[in-house]
């Protein structure tokens, strides 16, 4: 971002896109996972925040979700949560990392187990519209005022679609703007590090106004 | 009543959804959309064209709602379809087949198909778009749990739904091998609706006495249409070993769809089951009659919807609004609304369903919990701005009116 520009909201709205592929037990999970467009790992690794979670934020990805929910088994679910999906440069890499885990949890087992009925994996891709929202921020206080009102959809694409564009978005908007604006300033490397994964979306929201607070407004 | 304008959901979700859905409409301005669904009245589907047209147009696109009609061949035909899609092993003969054809060939030829958007709901008129020239995208909108569809049907029907741009499911699990794009957009409920506006204590008790009930004993209820795959008689059968042990009442609702020849077969095998015993009252009301079921989902300890096939179910979603804990089949569009042991219980037998009622009368502080969960599950995904969120997204994403 040039200097000098407001930071603008967008609007981030979207539709989940069944495959009409599902697994009913893990062999029939990584044969599909293997098959199925990258696109479809990365809703499923990266997008599990924007959906609706009961008390604590549990399980950051839709596989690690699945594994405890689905088939009830918590070591997998453990596994497959603790997995760093930005660890990974390539989507396909993320894949095999997945596949790899998997199967070697198998390998544990006497029987690959079985999902309720009525619980199996589906899976899907997204499509998603980032509009314009008309909503702009020229300094810090009227950011972190912003980051109050607007939706958690806007603040997922801020804050994690930010670092999914391409190689190299290693940063979330914010904190890129604020350092367009006002050069290096403390907020910025707060921001960097938070550890968003394991965060909700309202958490995540919080945690920003609150380092936001912390610090007096620059602009 | 006045119905409701969008301002006056803002008390509910919040001023900021109801900005996302005007400046989505802003770019969608004058859209023309027709949406052809098989009944104006009963059924979850009618009720969400009831509000979603006036609530488009508020908007500024511009919607007609058109609804298929035939002979009494093609209700028998189309519900035999309905069946079938949702993995009943009931085949269509030739001469329902035809019936199934021929009235939609007449729909064709009677109504004007001129629109951008043409969204068709169900498979009563989805072959409609075979006798149509199509000259906009065409959405089929499946509400049906066809997740196991029985061979045949899809077969009969697959040709007609291919000739579609894109289809809509409740489900992720009910998506199909189609070469065009599918989406995901969950039904929903209109809290401000006669079925969902809040109500006095004095109202549903008012709504009780009519009915000869009252609130002395615990309510078990399920509100459905008389349909096999809402296993009516499975609930009766649950609700008797549960009550040998603790005292409640069980009360199932429902009122026939125009399109539904079945329901008053059913109805009839739900009596029979019933006679005779006073704790199993069974109501069968019109299907207009949305401030009675709104009383009686309020006056409900527990929630029923024990379906083997559900393509939603918008019941309970309704109670779950109502902050009641749902004990439901785990079918269909149902997984999607009953999380386990959040907002109430996914069973798979009538013996489960009989051991979760009895939980939830035993455990009141956590059917109060659940209750409250369900009620924010409902605020966050099923109302029907959402609803309406998801449909503006996707004519956006059909229409090339959003930048790339």
């Amino acid at each position: 971002m040039s200097p000098r520009q407001p930071f603008a909201f967008v609007d981030y709205e979207g539709l989940v896109m069944p495959t009409g592929r599902r697994a009913a037990n893990l062999r029939e999970f990584l044969d599909t996972l293997s098959q199925v467009s990258l696109d479809v790992v990365c809703h499923h690794l990266h997008r599990a925040a924007l959906r609706h979670r009961f008390g604590t934020w549990d399980y950051p990805n839709d596989f690690a979700s699945w594994a405890a929910t689905g088939l009830e088994d918590l070591a997998l679910a453990e596994k497959l949560a603790a997995l760093d999906p930005y660890a990974y440069e390539q989507l396909e890499q993320a894949r095999e990392a997945i596949t790899d885990l998997v199967q070697d949890h198998l390998r544990e087992l006497s029987a690959a187990p079985v999902a309720r009925r009525g619980l199996e994996f589906h899976f899907a891709s997204a499509h998603y519209l980032a509009l314009p929202s008309g909503r702009e921020a020229s300094t810090l206080s009227q950011l972190r005022q912003a980051m109050t009102e607007v939706p958690l959809s806007s603040i997922f694409y801020h804050f994690h679609e930010a670092r999914l564009r391409g190689p190299g978005d290693d940063s979330d908007d914010f904190s890129r703007w604020i350092e367009g604006q006002f050069g290096p300033d403390p907020v910025t490397a707060e921001l960097r590090g938070i550890d968003f994964y394991f965060f909700s979306l309202e958490d995540l929201r919080q945690r920003i106004v609150a380092i936001l607070d912390e610090h007096p407004a620059a602009g | 009543m006045t119905a409701a304008t969008l301002d006056d959901y803002a008390a509910i979700v919040g001023p900021g959804r109801i900005a996302i859905l005007r400046r989505l409409a802003a770019r969608l301005a004058g859209l023309r959309l027709l949406v052809i669904n098989s009944t104006r009245v009963g059924g979850g589907v009618a009720e969400m064209l009831v509000r979603h047209v006036p609530l488009l147009d508020e908007l500024g696109l511009l919607t007609r709602w058109e609804v298929i009609e035939g002979p009494p061949e093609f209700y028998v035909a189309t519900k035999k379809l309905h069946n079938a899609l949702q993995g009943a092993p009931v085949e269509l003969t030739p001469a329902q087949r035809e019936a199934y054809l021929d009235a939609n060939r007449r729909f064709a030829e009677r109504i004007d198909l001129d629109a951008d958007v043409v969204i068709v709901h169900d498979p009563q008129p989805a072959a409609l778009i075979r006798f149509a020239t199509k000259r906009c995208p065409w959405i089929w909108r499946c509400h049906l749990d066809v997740s196991w569809p029985d061979r045949r049907a899809w077969r009969f029907l697959r040709p007609f739904i291919t000739r579609y741009d894109a289809s809509v499911f409740s489900a992720a699990a009910f998506a199909m091998p189609l070469s065009h794009p599918q989406y995901l957009i969950a039904p929903s409920i209109d809290p401000l609706g006669p079925k969902n506006r809040e109500l006095t204590d004095h109202a549903v008790d008012a709504v009780l006495a009519r009915f000869g009930l009252d609130r002395s004993r615990p309510l078990v209820v399920q509100v459905s249409r008389f349909d096999r795959f809402k296993d009516p008689l499975g609930v009766i059968r649950a609700f008797r070993m549960a009550r040998r042990r603790d005292d409640c009442r069980l009360v199932l609702v429902g009122g026939e769809a125009t399109d539904d020849p079945e329901g008053s077969e059913v109805l009839r095998e739900v009596r029979e089951a019933s006679a005779g015993d006073p704790d199993v009252i069974v109501l069968s009301i019109p299907p207009d009659s949305h401030t009675e079921i709104n009383a009686l989902q309020r006056a409900a300890d527990i929630i029923v919807q024990k379906s083997t096939r559900e393509g939603f179910g918008l019941t309970v979603t309704e109670g779950l609004w109502k902050a009641r804990p749902v004990i439901a089949g785990a079918a269909g569009g149902l997984t999607l609304q009953v999380f386990d042991h959040q907002t109430g219980f996914l069973v798979h037998s009538i013996e489960g369903c009989a051991y979760r009622i009895r939980h939830l009368l035993n455990r009141p502080s956590l059917a109060h919990d659940m209750g409250r969960a369900g009620r924010e599950l409902v605020r966050h995904s099923f109302l029907l701005t959402r609803d309406l969120r998801d449909w503006l997204t996707l004519f956006l994403a059909l229409t090339g009116r959003a930048p790339a």
